[in-house]
């Protein structure tokens, strides 16, 4: 694990970054079914907007958290060509350190009460 | 709102908008719909998604502009594009693999060759070129155009004398190579291969011995050897007081007078893996006795080596050599009136054979490195697909201001990457892979394998030119896209054609593959044929055993050791039949000799036995006509010849053979050969023969149809090396001990000459092993001559898909099926191969032709068929992908661009 957290850095990943992982998780999805995602995954008290979300699929594909896979032939949705993307391992590996880091957060905000289901 | 969406997007940098401007605009416009469709309000989103595409837009050119600032500094563009490069191959693994692997043959063949060319053309180590030269005799007149070669390396003992006396301004030094049994004071006597050579050889050489004084000069010293680093160290127990010890060489004891140092072998590059003994030359067996050659300038059979003085210069010396030879004719013109002399310079692999050789290892070299451009042309077909899919990109690249410079370094880095990769991999096998069997085997490989700086600096340049030369075109070619053509239109290719260059090699490869896979198959088929056909002879139950019989301990003349050899072995158990010969059936020796009947203007060519009394019942040859060589066909009565029914229905056919009289021309001395010894020219003469016999047609070195063959009297021309043969239903256990018995008493070390004794059954197995190697090395040469030209065919046909994707794209929105269009594109892949194919068929015929093979019913045709099926299939197969992408190709895409 300390490894893994020395490839991306150790440094917390940006918060765009973080909700593409959580979206791809192992699966393989393209730009706007990201989007979908994210809004879906979060009940729709988040949304990624387009500007953000290619900015950071560019800078991921450049970092190797993610990798752009060949589109499916049976991709019948019309529009232009899309790009399909997937998690690297060393995108699943951020991922998990990222969400540990949150869950120390959380775990700290537990015990000051400021969140519920904390110890009394 | 989507046309605000698109303004706002130019916030980006162009090389994302390009890459990424569409399927931004699509989802911004999904999402609007998508907002509609849940009656959500869309105006605050529209406007959080300008704000955001600008945000993210400038933040993205910042993160440009520092990147960019990074890379120049920790790499420069070079290093940025060859980084890239390999990210762009990792993302394509399956291209990247196949091109490394046939990178890695092309280079790793030319590599080969060079490490081959290296160890047996390279000077040797030990020897000092400098001055040192090599003495040879010049032919003249019509002593020339029987030796055909431009001189002879070989002198007669009295010529060699003559000029190492004289004042010739060169330290002359002579050498003959032989065998000599070497019985150590601890082990079992083994034959060795020696030197005799005169006492100043090794100061000649400019060689200091390892250990030990060397030679003294006198003649009149107890006998001397000096051994080789290596027989010192395996043989003689590596002891440090070795000098001025004994050892038994031929029976004699020898007093060990020098090492060699570590690496010396002998002073030639094909002396390997080298002598293990020196010996003084004034010892050679052929220098005492009653046939001593002493005084014989008939017999050449010394080489001469010199080293020029101090001062002295080689064309001054080469004047003097010849005229001190000018005198030795006057005074002896029967031997020496067309014999002058020169000093040549020394070459590794013999003066004499200097251009030759030179010539064979360019040979090499040029096949190795077509081979390597044929990949090459490959490679670049191949990069020409790949080039045109990202056409668009490099279209980007340029609208957005890289130079055209800058792209052609850009697409050359993948070339170099893919290059160095292949070269690694081909040095790694060609370096590692003998090494690793070596290991394996536990004993070091003949020929050293060892990359040294010059080899892998030859490996870097190699790896350099390659990926220049299948790269350039490519990356000429499509460093200037026609931006606007290539930025609106997706289809690729940008109007393109495949060039006519590849088009042929593509075809010349497929083409090149057919010969190969007809000629395995033929091979295979006359190892069938062989495995049942009739040998001609009756190999179970014959041994034989090589023999020198100048070689024994008596004084006794060579005939008549024979002859006590042939009768000791006729009373052994067993023994039904003994004869001798200077061969063997399938011996692998080809002797051949030229055959003109009396009136008839062009001569024959016939393989010729020398053999005793008794040669065709102990070999189980059937006698057809006539008499076979009989105790009668002794020097002094008419030159007896017996033919074969081959020869006979060729050069009288129809009459009768027996009594009539042929001219044949046998080389004055037959001399053992050895791919170790640089063969030497002898002159040959013709001579007038009666035909005494025909006998039943036999195999003659090589396994094949029968070929003309005729057999002499060897009590009439008499050969420095036999085979005594003999027939026995003894088991090879007995036969050894016959053989060590029947020599016991004439030879000394009759063991160690025993052991050397041969089944011809063993031959026979040698012969068919031979045989199935090379109908296996065909196939192999067949199979990847496939492989590259499905390469070939790989990277044509995708080119031709990938420049007509608009063509096809309209085709299928015209109604044409995707079965239509694979159908059709892979025809116009067999189209492009049949031609190759057909060239390859005809090639084929023809060297079948060439070659002597049993069998030419049905096994041919269904050969032909077979082969130029596979490579059509191999063609299909190769052009599948292409034109599978081809079948999916979207009309939508091809509409668009118009």
């Amino acid at each position: 694990m300390r490894n893994e957290e020395a490839d991306t850095g150790g440094a917390p990943l940006k918060q765009s970054t973080y909700c593409v992982l959580l979206a791809l998780g192992d699966g393989e999805l393209h730009g706007y079914a990201i989007m979908q995602v994210v809004n879906e995954m979060t009940g729709g008290r988040q949304t990624i907007l387009p500007g953000t979300l290619y900015a950071a699929l560019a800078r991921m594909l450049d970092e190797g958290l993610i990798e752009e896979r060949e589109a499916p032939a049976a991709d019948a949705s019309g529009g232009p060509r899309r790009r399909y993307y997937r998690s690297t391992k060393k995108g699943l590996a951020a991922a998990r350190a990222e969400s540990e880091r949150m869950r120390a957060l959380l775990d700290v905000a537990r015990k000051q009460q400021i969140l519920q289901g904390g110890k009394r | 709102m989507s046309r605000l969406y698109r303004l706002a997007l130019r916030a980006f940098p162009s090389s994302h908008r390009a890459l990424y401007g569409d399927e931004m605009l699509d989802a911004f416009e999904r999402a609007l719909d998508a907002r509609r469709r849940d009656r959500l309000p869309v105006l605050p989103f529209a406007i959080a998604a300008y704000v955001d595409v600008t945000r993210a837009g400038l933040g993205e050119r910042r993160r440009q502009a520092q990147r960019e600032r990074v890379g120049r500094r920790a790499f420069g563009s070079v290093g940025r594009d060859l980084a890239h490069a390999l990210r762009a191959l990792r993302t394509s693994r399956g291209f990247a693999a196949v091109s490394i692997v046939s990178l890695g043959i092309g280079i790793g063949v030319v590599i080969l060759m060079l490490v081959v060319t290296r160890a047996s053309v390279g000077r040797p180590p030990g020897v000092d070129p400098g001055s040192l030269v090599e003495l040879l005799v010049i032919p003249q007149g019509s002593l020339r155009a029987q030796v055909n070669d431009w001189a002879i390396d070989t002198w007669s003992y009295p010529d060699f004398t003559a000029v190492r006396d004289a004042n010739t301004g060169v330290t002359v030094t002579g050498w003959t190579p032989a065998q000599a049994i070497v019985r150590p004071p601890e082990g079992t006597a083994v034959r060795v291969d020696a030197m005799y050579v005169s006492p100043n050889y090794f100061q000649a050489l400019g060689l200091r011995l390892a250990r030990g004084p060397g030679f003294t000069a006198s003649e009149a010293a107890p006998p001397e050897v000096v051994v080789s680093h290596r027989a010192w160290q395996t043989r003689l127990g590596a002891l440090p007081g070795i000098i001025g010890s004994t050892i038994l060489v031929n029976s004699t004891p020898h007093v060990i007078v020098g090492v060699t140092p570590e690496h010396f072998r002998g002073h030639f590059a094909q002396h390997r893996p080298g002598f293990e003994l020196w010996l003084p030359l004034h010892q050679h067996p052929n220098l005492s006795g009653p046939n001593s050659l002493r005084y014989n300038r008939h017999i050449d059979w010394i080489q001469v080596l010199g080293r020029l003085s101090s001062g002295a210069s080689r064309v001054a010396a080469s004047g003097a050599v010849a005229s001190v030879m000018a005198g030795v004719a006057q005074q002896h013109p029967a031997t020496n009136a067309l014999k002058s002399a020169a000093v040549e310079p020394y070459c590794s692999t013999g003066a004499r054979r200097r251009t030759d050789v030179r010539g064979e290892a360019g040979i090499v070299l040029a096949v190795a490195v077509m081979v390597l451009l044929v990949v090459c042309l490959n490679m670049s077909g191949m990069m020409m697909v790949r080039a045109a899919s990202r056409e668009r990109e490099l279209a980007v690249r340029l609208a957005i201001g890289a130079s055209r410079r800058r792209l052609i370094q850009y697409l050359l880095a993948e070339s170099l990457v893919l290059a160095t990769l292949g070269g690694a991999l081909g040095a790694a096998a060609i370096f590692g892979l003998p090494a690793a069997l070596a290991a394996w085997l536990g004993q070091p490989l003949e020929i050293a394998f060892t990359p040294d700086l010059p080899m892998l600096a030859a490996c870097i340049g190699l790896c350099f030119a390659t990926s220049l030369f299948f790269g350039l075109l490519p990356a000429l070619r499509f460093s200037r896209p026609r931006v606007l053509v290539a930025l609106r239109d997706e289809a690729g290719g940008g109007g393109r054609r495949v060039g006519r260059i590849h088009r042929w090699t593509a075809a010349v490869q497929a083409g090149i593959a057919v010969p190969f896979l007809v000629i395995g198959g033929v091979q295979l088929d006359q190892f069938r044929e062989t495995a049942s056909a009739n040998l001609g002879f009756d190999p179970a139950g014959v041994f034989a055993l090589p023999l020198d019989p100048s070689a024994s301990r008596t004084d006794a003349d060579p005939a008549s050791v024979l002859r006590s050899v042939q009768r000791e072995l006729q009373r052994a158990d067993g023994v039904t039949a003994v004869t001798a010969a200077n061969g063997l059936p399938l011996d692998m020796d080809s002797r051949r000799t030229r055959v003109v009947r009396d009136g008839a203007p062009a001569p024959i060519r016939a393989h010729s036995t020398r053999v005793a009394p008794n040669y065709f019942e102990t070999m189980g040859v059937p006698l057809l006509r006539g008499r076979g060589i009989t105790r009668d066909d002794q020097p002094g009565t008419e030159m007896a010849v017996v033919i074969s029914l081959a020869l006979a229905t060729r050069i009288f056919p129809g009459g009768e053979p027996v009594g009539q009289r042929i001219t044949l021309t046998l080389d004055a001395t037959s001399t053992p050969t050895d791919i170790r010894w640089p063969s030497r020219s002898t002159p040959s003469r013709d001579q007038a023969f009666t035909i005494v016999g025909v006998s039943g047609d036999l195999v003659d070195a090589y396994l094949g149809p029968p070929e003309p063959q005729l057999f002499v009297a060897l009590a009439q021309h008499p050969a420095p090396r036999v085979y005594v043969v003999a027939r026995s239903a003894a088991p090879p256990r007995a036969m050894a001990t016959a053989f060590e018995t029947a020599l016991s008493g004439l030879y000394a070390d009759a063991d160690v000459l025993a052991a050397n004794a041969v089944t011809a059954g063993r031959l026979v197995g040698r012969s068919r092993s031979e045989l199935a190697m090379w109908s296996i090395w065909s196939a192999v040469g067949g199979g990847a001559a496939l492989l590259l030209a499905a390469l070939g065919i790989f990277g044509v046909v995708g080119f031709m898909v990938a420049t007509r994707t608009r063509e096809i794209g309209i085709r299928i929105a015209l109604g044409a099926t995707r079965t239509h269009v694979l159908r059709a594109v892979l025809l116009d892949a067999v189209k492009l191969a049949v031609w190759g194919v057909a060239g390859g068929l005809g090639l084929a015929w023809l060297w079948v032709r060439e070659m002597s093979w049993y069998s030419f019913g049905l096994v041919e045709p269904l050969l032909y068929t077979a082969a130029a099926a596979l490579a059509l299939g191999v063609v299909v197969l190769a052009g599948l992908p292409a034109a599978r992408r081809a079948a999916t190709v979207e009309p939508i895409v091809a509409m668009r661009a118009e």
